[in-house]
């Protein structure tokens, strides 16, 4: 099974065949649920192989250059550099006790992490690590994305709410209404390449751009420039809001509201909502990286059609991965450039920049699109 | 149209600010950290340093000078006999009330108490930080190079 993963088969035919196994197994006819299941395991597999190491080195990157910004030197004592620090901190939220105090609504206390945990690694089951390599082929993958950022919104809410502390509370209502205000430009930008490539597919918006670098969206045949770059550049300022992100991290803002909506939470509980918090910024990093950056293409078109690398799987994987861990690199090091923003200038940010300038993209690309059907 | 080009003007000075923020701030990723890894790495003690005492103690005539210059008392001599047949058998010096002036340093006839360059002594009572140069079987001395009073440190260093 891993050989057939690592010479490029689909994750689909994997699941099928892990299917008609299983029902063989047990002599029964392979139905729906045997389906169901397989692809489940198989979504959970490479989400557990990919995401959750991804999210570790993450939180490792981030202490790294946080660091080194300041002139300091990161985490160096745990492993060999420092390596094994996360590790050790995931340990010591395990063994930490699990406080809930008295006054939170329990029930949605406990509740909240796994709905931010769970939407988040849902979102991003849909990314084309590789080709062949998607854990959940999705024809409106885009669209699941950006649905299941909706999701972890409720999650933080409802912490927020059941935590019974006016901090936190604030945090989660400035996260609903900063989220829900970016989801607008973050959408409508992302609907960009989509217009163009037509389709919602991750797979095929990544397909669509394959061949050499003048064929990825952002620079696209040289005149789609005009619309590829701002559309990037609103869909990842979107995107740091939408994953809180400085400097829109208002709804953890140390200096005001302590920690936002995860002041109450301690131990695991608290680590449900950190990993995520990682794995979403991978996520927007990823799908940035979908829509605009040619996603596992390489620059060179050997990954194209008839090239030299295509379908090899760890040529598309290393493509997408530095890709979009150098975007991650990027968020990481804005956090440390830019002085936390306004309530009233986020607003301003979404509603009077980002999505005007959304919109006359959107009016743009539709207009390139014409032209070049008519040509 | 004016309060477009206001408005594109705070859009293109918004995005220009940002890349001179990580212009400033992406070279730094590339600068050399600051930080000292103590205890492996040690700071750079200047020669004039007023750490811990260095006392030699076969110099030492037990005149008491320094124990009566000391303005916080912190010094404790005993010594059996008399003249050339002295003997020590107890200099103690009280961390947890020196204040490092240095002053015992100035009246002591044959020179055999200077301040040393070491800094880190530490313990985890007060009983510990109370340190006997006469004690013969277990000898203390802050001349630098020798031994350092903290476990780890020494671990490290080897």
């Amino acid at each position: 099974m891993s050989l057939s993963l690592l010479a490029g088969a689909e994750t689909q035919a994997m699941s099928t065949h892990i299917a008609n196994f299983v029902a063989d197994f047990v002599g029964l006819e392979a139905t729906w649920p045997f389906h169901a299941l397989s692809m489940l395991v198989v979504a959970t597999v490479v989400v557990l192989v990919f995401v959750t190491p991804a999210g570790l080195a993450g939180i490792y990157l981030e202490r790294k250059i946080a660091g080194r910004a300041q002139n300091r030197v990161g985490p160096n004592r745990v492993g060999p550099y420092g390596l094994l620090q996360t590790l050790a901190d995931g340990v010591k939220l395990l063994t930490k006790e699990d406080y809930i105090k008295p006054g939170t609504d329990e029930a949605l206390f406990r509740f909240a992490p796994y709905i931010v945990f769970l939407s988040v690694f849902a979102g991003i089951c849909v990314m084309p690590f590789g080709p062949g390599l998607t854990p959940a082929n999705l024809d409106v993958g885009l669209f699941f994305f950006l649905a299941m950022i909706g999701i972890e919104t409720i999650g933080i809410v409802m912490a927020g709410w059941a935590s019974n502390n006016k901090w936190s509370l604030l945090g989660s209502m400035r996260e609903v209404a900063q989220v829900i205000s970016y989801e607008l430009p973050l959408g409508l930008s992302a609907m960009v390449p989509v217009i163009a490539a037509g389709s919602l597919s991750l797979v095929e918006l990544t397909d669509y751009q394959q061949g050499p670098i003048w064929n990825w969206f952002i620079i696209r045949n040289g005149y789609y420039a005009i619309v590829g770059i701002p559309a990037f550049l609103v869909f990842f300022v979107s995107g740091l809001a939408a994953c809180k992100r400085a400097p829109f991290d208002l709804p953890e803002a140390e200096s005001e509201l302590v920690a936002g909506f995860h002041t109450e939470y301690s131990g695991m509980r608290f680590g449900m909502f950190f990993l995520p918090e990682y794995v979403l910024m991978l996520t927007v990093a990823c799908v940035s990286t979908v829509l605009f950056l040619g996603g596992y293409h390489d620059p060179f078109g050997l990954s194209a059609e008839g090239g030299m690398f295509h379908g090899v799987l760890w040529w598309g994987v290393m493509w997408f991965m530095g890709k979009s861990i150098l975007s991650w690199l990027l968020v990481m090091q804005l956090r440390w450039t830019l002085p936390r923003l306004r309530v009233d200038q986020v607003m301003y940010l979404c509603y009077k920049v980002l999505l005007p300038i959304s919109l006359v993209l959107i009016l743009l690309v539709a207009a390139l699109k014409l032209i070049e059907g008519a040509n | 149209m004016q309060s477009f080009r206001q408005w594109a003007s705070g859009v293109w000075s918004g995005l220009r600010t940002t890349f001179i923020g990580l212009s400033i701030t992406i070279p730094y990723l590339f600068r050399k950290p600051y930080t000292l890894q103590y205890p492996e790495e040690l700071p750079d003690i200047p020669d004039t340093e007023r750490g811990l005492h260095n006392f030699e103690i076969d110099k030492c005539i037990a005149c008491d000078q320094c124990a009566k210059i000391c303005p916080v008392d912190c010094i404790t001599i005993e010594a059996e006999g008399k003249g050339k047949f002295a003997r020590m058998t107890k200099y103690e010096i009280d961390y947890t009330k020196c204040l490092f002036c240095a002053l015992c340093t100035e009246p002591c006839p044959t020179d055999c108490i200077h301040m040393g360059p070491t800094y880190d002594l530490v313990g985890y009572t007060r009983e510990e930080v109370i340190i006997d140069y006469a004690d013969r079987e277990n000898p203390r001395t802050f001349s630098g190079e020798e031994k350092i009073p903290y476990p780890l440190a020494n671990m490290m260093r080897k």
